[in-house]
């Protein structure tokens, strides 16, 4: 077996079944054994894509002001999402001792 | 029920054609989209949800502004409101304020938009009517809609079949006459292949030049939202109206606007074919009989048909598989059953987040965000992720430089027509393998067309596919960035 499921669930933050990690292990292998064939090729360019389109200028930025219009992204509308809040703040279990 | 299907538009040209005569009311041809779904949605299962009073609202409006208006008039008001009373669906992925955005799975089961996407800001402005939101694989990770915690949507064509995916939906409303046009997400094909499936137009356009803003994410250097439409001038048309700069997403860029004239067909145009990657194992008969006839229809049209080779090609695929999954699971690590979405109770933080991902995301999601992590993690990161980048880079310089001498790559979209349900949803290889034609327009960012192919037409109307199931399949157009206008063109000459 060359993949640890249980570390790799964990660092995904997965909780699986026992008959998934069976069936993810042979499912990745299954494709880890595919996408392996572009080990055998040579890359001559050293650079990294930084990003898919060459056009310039490339990332768009703007002013950090609110440009909420009235009645958008209410805060109350977002915290009303979560499964668990109170008093307009989102709840979460306790982290530390 | 009676169906009055004379007031069906063919195009949205058409439709306005007949605002304009005064032969309908939007609210008549909402009206009859609605019955349409009504009729039928529980066979096919495109529509997760239809809006109809918030629709017929809609019609009602533009109809109150057709009657203060005369002909001439009204023209103008058309003009300026491109999509004026288009009836749409949007694919589950794409937010709509105040309505339910799901991604189709059972994580985000009770969500709530909280804002509008820019792509369906832009089409609503224009004056178009979104009739509802229509079925996907869960976060667009799939090629058949079967990975969708809603059930599977069937191909209008035969039902036995799949409508592919991951807009499967989109593809599906557009096919059965449920909408005009549909909004879909494109990650590796997920436009394209489903149009193909299904016999309609699905636009990939180039990466950036549709606001992702209001997209759920799924791989953020690839995603892109585009058309599913019934024709080509359509699909162009949808395409104007949504596109451009968006200071909400950092990575769109500023489009020049298209005249009409410039999606023409242009004498002299050339095309390349890859042919070692179409006339191989794996690729059926049908599809590459497809394309040699295709071939020989735009040399007619006084095409010129090159033969190119980009040896990187046949790698697509797996450097695809690379990426995505990569990601992808970095991108949902956001669904923790924390801030929204559903939340499975644990001991302490860890192991809700755990049992939450555990418990309500689906089978494929979970196979791709495991197969990132993997990718992602130490020691394997520099083999896999980095190699790939830099052979993506590779691969992107190599189709430039192909595209500055051709104005289109010509491919099948997909290696073979649709398949039956069930038929691969034991081995997710095999699926993946589907995608073949599709991933490197994502991977280098560059805009494609997937049109259908259509040996010929009977004195009905009907469409003979040349496929011995009779299913349709689509012939792959892919330019150079921003070109979408050469893309146009091909597909008018061909359908």
């Amino acid at each position: 077996m060359r993949i640890d499921t249980h570390n790799i669930a964990n660092l995904a933050r997965i909780s699986l079944t026992e008959d998934e990690h069976v069936s993810y292990n042979t499912d990745i292998e299954s494709i880890l054994s595919f996408i392996d064939t572009i080990q055998s090729l040579s890359v001559s360019s050293s650079d990294e894509t930084t990003h898919s389109v060459g056009l310039a200028p490339v990332g768009v930025s703007r002013a950090d002001v609110v440009t909420a219009r009235e009645g958008e992204y209410a805060p109350t509308e977002i915290v009303a999402q979560a499964p668990n809040s109170e008093d307009n703040a989102v709840k979460v279990k306790k982290i530390l001792n | 029920m009676q169906i009055r299907t004379h007031l069906l538009p063919d195009s949205i040209i058409d439709f306005h054609e007949s605002l304009l005569t005064r032969k309908c009311t939007v609210e008549e041809v909402v009206r009859l989209y609605l019955s349409i779904i009504e009729l039928k949605n529980t066979d096919n299962n495109a529509y997760l949800e239809v809006y109809t009073e918030e629709a017929i609202a809609a019609a009602q409006a533009c109809d109150t502004i057709i009657a203060e208006k005369t002909r001439e008039q009204l023209e103008g008001y058309i003009w300026k409101n491109k999509m004026f009373g288009v009836p749409f669906a949007i694919k589950d992925n794409i937010c709509m304020k105040g309505k339910k955005t799901t991604a189709s799975s059972k994580i985000l089961e009770n969500y709530t938009a909280s804002y509008t996407a820019t792509a369906v800001e832009k089409l609503v402005h224009a004056g178009a009517i979104c009739l509802g939101r229509v079925n996907m694989d869960e976060f667009a990770m799939g090629g058949s809609t079967e990975n969708s915690a809603y059930g599977v949507t069937k191909n209008p064509k035969y039902l036995e079949y799949v409508s592919g995916g991951s807009s499967g939906g989109s593809a599906a409303a557009v096919a059965m006459d449920g909408c005009l046009f549909a909004l879909g997400s494109d990650t590796g094909g997920s436009i394209r292949q489903p149009a193909s499936f299904c016999g309609v137009m699905g636009l990939k356009p180039t990466y950036g030049s549709v606001s992702r803003h209001g997209l759920i994410a799924m791989a953020s250097s690839f995603d892109v939202v585009g058309v599913i439409a019934k024709n080509v001038e359509d699909t162009e048309v949808v395409f104007e109206a949504m596109k451009g700069l968006d200071t909400l997403d950092s990575t769109t860029h500023t489009t020049k606007v298209v005249e009409p004239h410039e999606t023409l067909p242009r004498h002299g145009m050339k095309v390349g074919i890859p042919r070692e990657f179409i006339f191989t194992e794996g690729v059926s008969k049908e599809v590459q009989n497809s394309i040699t006839l295709t071939i020989e229809k735009l040399e007619r049209k006084g095409v010129k048909v090159v033969d190119i080779s980009v040896p990187l090609l046949k790698h697509a695929l797996a450097l695809y598989y690379i990426l995505v999954p990569a990601e992808v699971s970095s991108n949902m690590a956001r669904f923790d059953g924390v801030r929204y979405g559903k939340q499975a109770d644990g001991k302490d933080l860890l192991e809700t987040y755990m049992k939450t991902r555990g418990e309500f995301l689906g089978k494929e999601v979970k196979r791709r965000i495991m197969l990132g992590t993997y990718i992602l993690s130490e020691g394997y990161h520099d083999a896999y992720y980095k190699k790939a980048m830099a052979l993506r880079e590779e691969l992107t310089k190599d189709l430039k430089k192909i595209l500055a001498e051709v104005d289109a790559i010509i491919t099948p979209t997909t290696p073979d027509t649709a398949f039956k349900i069930g038929e691969k949803n034991t081995d997710p290889l095999a699926l993946y393998l589907a995608d073949i034609f599709t991933v490197t327009a994502n991977l280098a960012g560059l805009p494609a067309l997937s049109v259908p192919f259509v040996q010929s037409v009977d004195s009905e109307g009907t469409p003979n596919y040349a496929t011995a199931n009779g299913l349709p399949l689509g012939i792959q157009f892919m330019a150079n960035t921003d070109r979408e206008t050469d893309l146009f063109a091909l597909g008018k000459m061909i359908y």
